[in-house]
């Protein structure tokens, strides 16, 4: 009975549309940033044009990359949509178009999977349904009616909850007897940086590792709720930008660390924004000109909302369907907010065999695949039976030649070899020969023939 | 008060898990000696070293051509061998200068493509520098100097001298182009020990990993069948005619052995892969583990009697099981040691918090 009512009373509170406002412009710079990074890295070449092959989702087959330079048309589109946000020009249009052009990029290949993407995938699909554009902004200025100055809290308060839950279900993944007991990865990723004057040594010493490893496991999980309490809000946010910027100093994590620091701020207030945003406002000589709009609240929305915040609360815990070892098996790994708990390396070798006389081809990868992609294959067992099945039906019916001899392969048989190191034990061995990696199905379903981690 | 509370407790844990496992805690260790030491001891004097040889190859060569006897022939064909091993040990460099001069595939390509090398001869008005790796550098000389009735037609085509002449001084000019790159690019190599893909550290270790994975594949993988459904293939057998395949096969992973322990080109022993695994954490046992697979991978060879293509008949099994004793090697350093050094072999983001 009382959270019927107290629901829609929490999410349609009339609150100031400042800090929707600030995140708009915040995030569609970081948008634009990224984009350009990306594109200027040369990266748009090397992981869309040059691989012959790639590792799609399931379900998303489909999803195939553009011809030639053709898949750097998204990546314009991304710079235009990117621009509308900012300037909240066709807001409804660049928006739907950023998320759109920016999910395809990401699907086509999950070699490239980060937990950051799909952060701004989220985000950018939210911001679809958010009034962003509703102050400061040319759509605002074209059709002054759709002005606001308050907003009903939910559109806030979906982006803070996003946000928390990158934070919270990133520690809940570090509660995990390695992260904790062992304090690896980052035991071992801190070795390397031994050389460095006056901290080097200090780095490497391994109560260091566990102070670190303990530490962010706490804030990731506290620091929401630091940031939403008006007494601690600056001082967790002094937190998150010295915790970003270290963890940016120290790993190769792109603009991960810069989307959270400015993303964060969603959880200052009004006051905090207007500082910033109303000499902005001058600036540009923006006058603001409202009509007091009657909020509704409708039950639709009330009903999405909750679907939306459902789902994120319990995708993170699909892992709990599968039994064995999450990361070595890796199953509901992905879309969990899991960051940086592996150091996991793989060296894989794949047979195409002739089934009756046993003999077989050792598959050269990279003849095929990108070193990244390699690197992430390896290891990821979804991957090794992806490019099973695809060497698998790249060699059906074949006639090969070889010197003299001809042989024809008719329905191969396809094995791998592969051998996995996890946050510093000696490797083991991941996948024996003695599985058909062509019987083997791709879905869902718990994976067998991956052999059990020992200790 | 709560906060402190929980900290205080956090605290707790935390000293308690510690003294749970206290250990010895990680002595000083600077990769920049492993840099320096390679630099100085290994790589510059190894090109030094190659360099010479190509020029000793060339100084023989030219005695040839003045006087076309099978023992100078005999002589040309001895600084080929000795040119040929010492680039054995400098090919895994495959970055900064030997990259810019394409020296690794330049001078190391094969089997060479005798069809390709018949047609430059005969036509002339080749460019070796263009689509024309596989009609050049050792594997090239190889076959002009061991084919059956080499010496015959160098002493009646003046054409094939000259295409002798012309892949020696290709050569001679690459590795004077490498050596003259290191003196202004070992203060880069040196002072790049940081960890991103692009360092010359993390260049070094994967350069190390690909060239011994190489070795593997190409020198002995290939033409005992095992990429074609086990149908051997001697003609992809480096150096088939001189039948050298085992010594540069030898020589190959020799070099890898000197990387990973520091050894200088004489030989000594210095700060190498094998010191920084040793003063990681928990890493002495795979430090040792590696070591003992080189010193396998170079005795075992010693017992083979005949050039590979004789074994390739003869006893193919062994072949096989060292083939498969290299790729568990692999293993060790593509799986264990990169992760332990924490190189990138990406260069892309990766995911963080």
């Amino acid at each position: 009975m009382e959270i019927r009512k107290r629901w829609p009373d929490f999410l349609f509170r009339e609150v100031s549309i400042t800090p929707l406002i600030a995140f708009r412009i915040v995030i569609g710079c970081l948008f634009l940033f990224s984009t350009v990074r990306f594109i200027s890295n040369g990266w748009v070449k090397q992981l869309y044009i040059d691989p012959p092959f790639h590792f799609t989702y399931l379900g998303f087959d489909w999803v195939r990359p553009l011809p030639d330079n053709w898949i750097f048309l998204p990546f314009i589109a991304l710079i235009i949509a990117s621009l509308g946000i900012i300037l909240g020009a066709f807001y409804r249009f660049s928006t739907v178009l950023f998320f759109l052009a920016f999910t395809y990029v990401e699907l086509l290949d999950k070699s490239y999977y980060l937990n950051h993407y799909y952060f701004v995938s989220i985000i950018a699909f939210l911001l679809i349904w958010l009034p962003a554009h509703a102050q400061f902004s040319i759509d605002a200025k074209r059709t002054p009616s759709i002005q606001r100055t308050t907003i009903p809290q939910w559109p806030i308060f979906i982006l803070r909850f996003q946000l928390g839950i990158v934070y919270c279900y990133a520690g809940i993944a570090k509660l995990n007897s390695d992260w904790l007991l062992e304090a690896q990865p980052l035991r071992m990723w801190l070795q390397a940086f031994r050389d460095l004057p006056l901290v080097g040594n200090l780095l490497a010493t391994s109560w260091v590792a566990f102070v670190f490893s303990w530490f962010s496991c706490f804030y990731d999980l506290t620091i929401p709720f630091f940031l939403s309490k008006a007494r601690t809000r600056n001082s967790a946010y002094i937190f998150v930008v010295v915790f970003h910027i270290l963890t940016w100093l120290l790993f190769p994590i792109g603009v991960f660390p810069w989307v959270m620091i400015f993303s964060t701020l969603i959880f200052f207030p009004a006051s905090f924004h207007s500082k910033w945003l109303n000499p902005l406002q001058r600036w540009f000589r923006w006058k603001s000109d409202p009509t007091e709009l009657k909020s509704t609240r409708p039950k639709y929305l009330i009903a999405c909302l909750s679907v939306f915040i459902g789902i994120q609360l319990l995708v993170p815990f699909r892992y709990l369907l599968y039994p064995d070892n999450l990361f070595w098996h890796e199953e509901g790994f992905r879309f969990s907010w899991r960051v940086m708990l592996m150091e996991k390396k793989g060296y894989a070798t794949f047979y195409v065999e002739d089934r009756t006389t046993r003999k077989s081809i050792e598959i050269t990868n990279s003849d095929y695949l990108s070193p990244q992609q390699i690197d992430q294959m390896s290891r990821q067992p979804d991957m090794i039976l992806q490019f099973a099945h695809f060497l698998g039906e790249k060699y059906a019916d074949t006639t090969l030649h070889f010197g003299s001899k001809t042989v024809h392969l008719s329905r191969p048989r396809v094995s791998a070899d592969v051998y996995v190191t996890l946050n510093g034990r000696p490797n083991q061995q991941f996948v024996s020969r003695e599985t058909d990696l062509m019987q083997e199905e791709y879905n869902l379903k718990h994976r067998k023939w991956i052999l059990p981690l020992e200790k | 008060m709560k906060l402190k509370a929980v900290c205080i407790a956090l605290l707790g844990l935390l000293v308690f898990t510690q003294c749970k496992k206290k250990k010895e805690e990680n002595a000083d260790f600077d990769k920049g000696p492993i840099m320096v030491n390679m630099a100085d001891n290994y790589i510059i004097p190894g090109y030094a070293d190659l360099k010479s040889k190509i020029t000793v190859l060339e100084t023989a060569w030219n005695d040839f051509l003045a006087d076309k006897t099978q023992a100078k022939l005999d002589l040309s064909k001895q600084a080929w061998i000795d040119a040929n091993i010492s680039f054995q040990h400098v090919k895994a460099f495959d970055f900064g200068p030997a990259m810019s001069a394409n020296l690794v595939f330049s001078f190391g390509t094969f089997p060479c493509d005798t069809t390709q090398i018949n047609g430059n001869i005969q036509t002339g008005g080749y460019d070796l520098n263009t689509n024309n790796l596989d009609a050049s550098g050792f594997d090239a000389l190889d076959y002009l100097f061991y084919r059956t009735g080499s010496l015959t037609s160098f002493q009646n085509s003046a054409s094939t001298c000259i295409y002798v002449s012309d892949i020696i001084s290709k050569m001679k000019t690459e590795i004077a182009s490498v050596v003259s790159g290191w003196s202004s690019y070992r203060a880069t190599f040196v002072n790049g020990t940081g960890n991103e893909s692009t360092s010359p550290f993390a260049l070094l270790v994967n350069n190390f990993c690909k060239d011994f994975e190489l070795c593997k594949t190409t020198k002995l993988g290939f033409p005992i069948g095992n990429h074609t459904l086990g149908i051997q293939q001697p003609n992809y057998l480096e150096a088939r005619r001189s039948g050298l395949g085992k010594t540069l096969l030898v020589e190959n992973i020799r070099g890898s052995r000197a990387i990973f322990y520091g050894l200088s080109l004489s030989g000594s022993n210095g700060q190498g892969f094998d010191d920084y695994l040793d003063a990681l954490e928990d890493k002495a046992s795979l430090s040792s583990t590696i070591a003992t697979r080189f010193d396998y991978m170079l005795s075992t060879p010693q017992t083979w009697s005949g050039t590979l293509e004789n074994l390739m008949t003869s006893s193919p099994a062994t072949l096989e099981n060292f083939y498969d004793y290299q790729q568990g090697s692999v293993i060790n350093m593509k799986t264990d040691m990169a992760s332990a050094f924490g190189v990138l072999i990406t260069y892309q983001d990766t995911d963080g918090d």
